[in-house]
């Protein structure tokens, strides 16, 4: 089975909005700061519950924050 | 440095401690054929059993400490937990049965003999009980720094 990946650019659209830090993206998005460091190293994949709050936050759309590549 | 972590930090030492404890006060003066020589050697290994279990209790208490609207366990912390129960339940498992045969060559095969000291059932017991523990806070530890672990902001 080819293994999918998950890229993200949060990173980016923190730094684009005021330059969010983790934790207040942490905060907002109801998980640990740790979480969010695991997503821009991209070492984590979230929840769709999850992709859904982060994306809001910026006011994208997931498949605007995350993409998926074969 | 996430609740989960902390925790599993203080249960690697507390049980590994308690561990080391049982085993040194199990094999030193006489090892398992004089174990149940007097109550004193259970006595030590149950102590330190209890300690254990009154630290561990004492440490959840303590880590449990909510800061102001700070979400302290996520759905990474859940996936990191699950996956760290799964590795520890398969550690208890092959603890008990490779710890069994041994004992079963070590009497029956090697020494000759059909029975063997009782003290073996009970280091067995105890010392399955630390293994599921250090087993599951060393997965954690492990699974953790591999899905980013604490990084840099």
């Amino acid at each position: 089975m080819a293994k999918a990946e998950i890229k993200n650019r949060i990173r980016k659209l923190r730094f684009d909005n005021h330059e969010m830090t983790q934790q207040e993206l942490a905060d907002r998005a109801a998980c640990t700061r740790q979480t969010i460091i695991a997503l821009e190293q991209e070492k984590y994949v979230p929840s769709l519950a999850l992709a859904f709050r982060i994306a809001r936050i910026f006011n994208f759309s997931v498949d605007e924050v995350f993409e998926y590549r074969d | 440095m996430t609740q989960l972590k902390k925790r599993a930090i203080w249960i690697l030492l507390i049980w590994s401690l308690a561990l080391a404890v049982m085993f040194v006060v199990f094999f030193s003066g006489g090892g398992p054929e004089s174990f149940l020589e007097g109550d004193q050697k259970v006595t030590q290994t149950r102590a330190a059993l209890t300690t254990g279990f009154l630290l561990y209790f004492i440490m959840m208490i303590l880590t449990r400490i909510r800061t102001q609207g700070k979400v302290m366990l996520d759905e990474r912390d859940e996936q990191i937990s699950r996956r760290a129960y799964a590795i520890s339940f398969h550690t208890v498992l092959y603890y008990t049965f490779i710890f069994g045969t041994f004992l079963y060559w070590l009497y029956r095969i090697h020494l000759d003999v059909v029975s063997m000291p009782v003290g073996w059932a009970w280091i067995l017991a105890i010392s399955s009980m630390c293994v599921g523990f250090i087993s599951n806070a060393a997965a954690t530890l492990i699974i953790d720094a591999r899905m980013g672990g604490n990084g840099q902001s």
